[in-house]
């Protein structure tokens, strides 16, 4: 049974429709992408799911519960990292998780929590003086300190430099594995590729495909361009007469081939069978980019 | 520890980590009480105010009211505006804690703070300024405590509307200045048109000054001033729980 079922999700600001007809369904265990560009409807999804906002239409429900009847009760089982919040400026850090312990059932040991983000060394550390990095790794133990079977975290690497975000995606996985089940919103097509085991690629309020990254990028165009220098002459029509190439193209020594299914293959035993050698060969693969722009007919960021 | 005993213990490290608004407001009525305190004649006893002295019948009940004003209706509702505007409340509000746990314990801190403030002023006033202590020392830490609960109260239903710290404090002090005027604090309730008498009574702020006037005289505070500080405190405490929003 999913863990987490969106049914034909409808919410609007005055006249304006936030999301418009979403619908999705998570598994126990994986991580969830929600991707999308700034303004696409991701934060008023999950602030449905997460119970925090009630939505005109559709059906949502999360471990069986329903968001914005059995809220109590939600919030003893899902946490949230939520984009825009922050916490009093003079607050420590260990004052924060006890505070925050305080208020579940059966939370996590906040010690432990600490460790596992890195932020032993700054327990006695006010908020205001953490940086940008610290303060995203204290808010997602804050989400985890209730022990949840679900995290819903909210662009948490947005603002984060390359290397507090590497830090921050094996943390994430770290918590997968530990068996929280994660729906993951962000507009980084870097993260959801790294990160998501499957994900919703939404686009003005609504769902415009949701697959695996690998599926999504397949689904799309395979074509692949294949680019390289031959070490000896060879005749076009040897490559062209290949039934997974498309074109054959020169460029000054540079052979261009573009194809699809498995070009690369076919291209480099023809090479190999007349002795060819391939000098500075180059692939390039349709990536997640590639799949958004086929889908929504715009680039992502 | 239970989630209400942490919050407050939280609260009130914060509160004593940043004290500098309380502080601010302790100049006022301490100015007021040391201007007034060096006018010779102020400590004389007066057939005009009942045999007391200006001090003990005006001035320092007069100090300890508008302090009370100041922290309950415009400083303590900014604190949790900003909380609000900073997006402290939105985190609160996707864990498991309640509105009422949050006001619980801001209310808990904040009048334990006022208190001991004007536990200060009327130490400094019998201490130093040699002003007459309350002649019904029950009766007027009845009225304090009253007193201090329904306008802390008040300030409680604008914390919990006021979008933004700012707002919170315009709200505050629109509230604060007509309840100072009509509750007799600028112009004496016997001096107030007749028509106007019963608002000195029945709005906090007055109710709380009069009734801190007549137990410093030795009276009691009269039951339509406790009815109005009752009522106020119910009332603004429940409205608040009730329509309190997190973002």
């Amino acid at each position: 049974m999913p863990i987490i079922e969106v049914h034909r999700l409808r919410k609007r600001y005055g006249d304006k429709v936030a999301v418009d007809d979403v619908s999705f369904t998570v598994e126990r265990g994986e991580i969830f992408g929600i991707l999308g560009p700034n303004g696409a409807g991701k934060t008023t999804t999950v602030e449905c799911v997460e119970g925090l906002r009630r939505p005109e239409g559709g059906t949502v429900s999360v471990l069986g519960l329903n968001p914005w009847r059995d809220t109590a009760e939600l919030r003893q089982r899902l946490g949230a990292q939520l984009q825009a919040s922050r916490l009093p400026e003079r607050l420590k850090v260990g004052e924060a998780l006890d505070l925050y312990a305080s208020f579940y059932r059966d939370p996590a040991d906040p010690e432990e929590l600490l460790e596992r983000l890195g932020l032993t060394e700054k327990r006695s550390t006010a908020f205001k003086n953490l940086s940008g990095g610290q303060q995203q790794r204290l808010s997602i133990a804050l989400s985890l300190i209730g022990d949840p079977e679900v995290a819903v975290l909210d662009e948490l690497t947005t603002g984060l430099d390359p290397q507090a975000r590497r830090d921050v995606w094996e943390l994430i996985e770290g918590i997968r594995d530990s068996g929280v089940t994660i729906l993951l919103v962000t507009h980084s097509m870097e993260e959801a590729e790294r990160l998501c085991d499957r994900l919703a690629v939404i686009d003005d309020g609504r769902v415009v495909a949701v697959d695996t990254p690998a599926g999504l990028v397949a689904g799309v165009d395979d074509e692949q361009r294949i680019r390289f220098r031959p070490s000896a002459p060879i005749e076009d029509h040897l490559l062209a007469d290949l039934p997974e190439v498309r074109t054959v193209e020169r460029q000054g020594g540079r052979i261009v081939v573009t194809g699809t299914g498995n070009v690369l293959h076919a291209v480099t035993s023809v090479l190999a069978r007349k002795q060819v050698i391939a000098g500075e060969l180059r692939v390039d693969q349709a990536n997640l980019d590639d799949a958004f722009v086929a889908l929504t007919g715009r680039k992502l960021d | 520890m239970s989630a209400l005993g942490k919050m407050t213990i939280v609260e009130t490290k914060l509160f004593l980590r940043d004290p500098s608004a309380p502080i601010t407001v302790l100049g006022i009525p301490l100015a007021l009480l040391v201007v007034f305190g060096l006018i010779p004649s102020a400590n004389e006893p007066s057939p005009d105010f009942g045999g007391n002295s200006l001090l003990a019948n005006l001035i320092a009940p007069l100090a300890v009211a508008i302090l009370l004003g100041m922290l309950a209706v415009t400083i303590f509702p900014t604190a949790i505006a900003t909380y609000r505007e900073k997006g402290v409340l939105r985190r609160l509000s996707a864990s498991p804690a309640s509105p009422r746990l949050l006001l619980t314990a801001q209310l808990l801190v904040n009048v334990a703070a006022a208190l001991v403030v004007v536990l200060l002023i009327v130490g400094i006033g019998i201490a130093v300024l040699g002003v007459e202590a309350p002649g019904n020392p029950a009766g007027f830490v009845i009225s304090v405590v009253l007193g201090a609960a329904s306008l802390f109260c008040i300030g409680l239903l604008i914390a919990a509307l006021a979008p933004t710290g700012r707002a919170a404090g315009g709200i505050g002090s629109a509230v604060f200045f007509p309840m100072l005027a009509l509750g007799g604090v600028w112009v004496p309730k016997e001096h107030l048109p007749t028509f106007l008498q019963w608002a000195a009574d029945a709005l906090p702020m007055g109710a709380t000054y009069n009734a801190m006037r007549s137990t410093w005289a030795g009276g009691a505070p009269e039951p339509v001033q406790l009815l109005s500080m009752s009522v106020f405190a119910l009332l603004c405490a429940v409205l608040a729980a009730r329509l309190f929003r997190w973002v």
